[in-house]
């Protein structure tokens, strides 16, 4: 009985200190901003990383940028003055979401480039 | 004609790997980045213990340097910058995620390049001007940050983006 409670100790022991430093602890008034807050930080690049969002990112800027969203959401702050808020500091390849209309010519281009050649082959047989 | 009418499809392709190609080698060259953003406001001590806000540097024209005794990079950059300071370029350090006292003896060791060191401890003022790391270098044209550099800066980057302004 006491090998036991002592076993359980152990492994309250680690359970909690496991807990204590896996994750940054933000607190939210409510799961609204909780859901914006992680929702952001994985549509957000890393300004450090090759590719990976904020949220996969353990770099001290990526650390600090999470922060500063945090207290922003806090401080009732939009998901757009947010997103405006980093791009305008590290650009707009920050934006993993980018809206579809701005970039209308970039995701029609594939399609264009597919139909331009299906119609050149197409042609061909033809003539 | 219909043959011709046919190569102007196998154009429109060629364009876009063109266009795309141009794009990917722009992106490449991003290391300095024309900018247009305010000085932040700030309230920070400097180097030696006195009060600094944005409204101190906001006229006149400075390179800001982000540097930090831990950055080895900015070891390599510090003779350039003492050949600027030499040839009268104002410039201000920006302390970064730094000890204080390791910074005060690294200034000591190896001469400051600053006329003013912001230590900014916690990254505030650095992420306000978008700092990913150290080195950078910042352009302040009245008030405005006008042109960045990530990495180390050379004669080169020094006559391509920042020597104009002075």
């Amino acid at each position: 009985m006491q090998s036991f409670s002592r076993k359980s100790l152990i492994v309250l022991f680690f359970l909690f200190h496991l807990d204590s430093f896996g994750n940054d602890i933000y607190e939210f008034k409510d799961s609204y901003q909780e859901q914006r807050f992680f929702s952001l930080i994985d549509e957000i690049r890393c300004p450090k990383c090759t590719s990976g969002s904020l949220a996969s990112s353990d770099a001290p800027v990526s650390k600090d940028l999470k922060d500063r969203i945090y207290f922003m959401i806090l401080d009732e702050k939009s998901d757009q003055e947010i997103k405006d808020f980093v791009i305008q500091r590290y650009g707009k390849q920050s934006d993993y979401n980018p809206s579809f209309s701005e970039n209308l010519f970039l995701w029609l281009m594939p399609l264009i480039f597919f139909i331009s050649i299906i119609i050149f082959f197409g042609l061909k047989k033809r003539i | 004609m219909k043959s011709k009418i046919r190569y102007i499809f196998l154009l429109v392709p060629i364009l876009i790997i063109v266009f795309f190609a141009y794009v990917i080698s722009q992106s490449q060259n991003e290391a300095s980045q024309p900018l247009n953003l305010e000085l932040p406001e700030f309230q920070l001590q400097t180097l030696d213990d006195k009060a600094l806000s944005e409204k101190d540097i906001s006229s006149g024209t400075y390179l800001i340097n982000v540097w930090a005794s831990w950055c080895i990079t900015c070891r390599v950059e510090h003779p350039f910058l003492i050949d600027l300071k030499d040839k009268g370029v104002p410039i201000i350090g920006l302390n970064y995620k730094d000890n204080k006292n390791d910074a005060i003896n690294w200034l000591k060791n190896f001469k400051s390049p600053y006329e003013i060191s912001i230590h900014d401890f916690y990254g505030t003022l650095a992420l306000d001007l978008g700092v990913t790391g150290a080195p950078e270098t910042y352009l302040l044209k009245d008030g405005t940050i006008v042109r960045r550099h990530i990495g180390e800066l050379n004669i080169e980057k020094w006559r391509q983006d920042f020597a104009e302004f002075f």
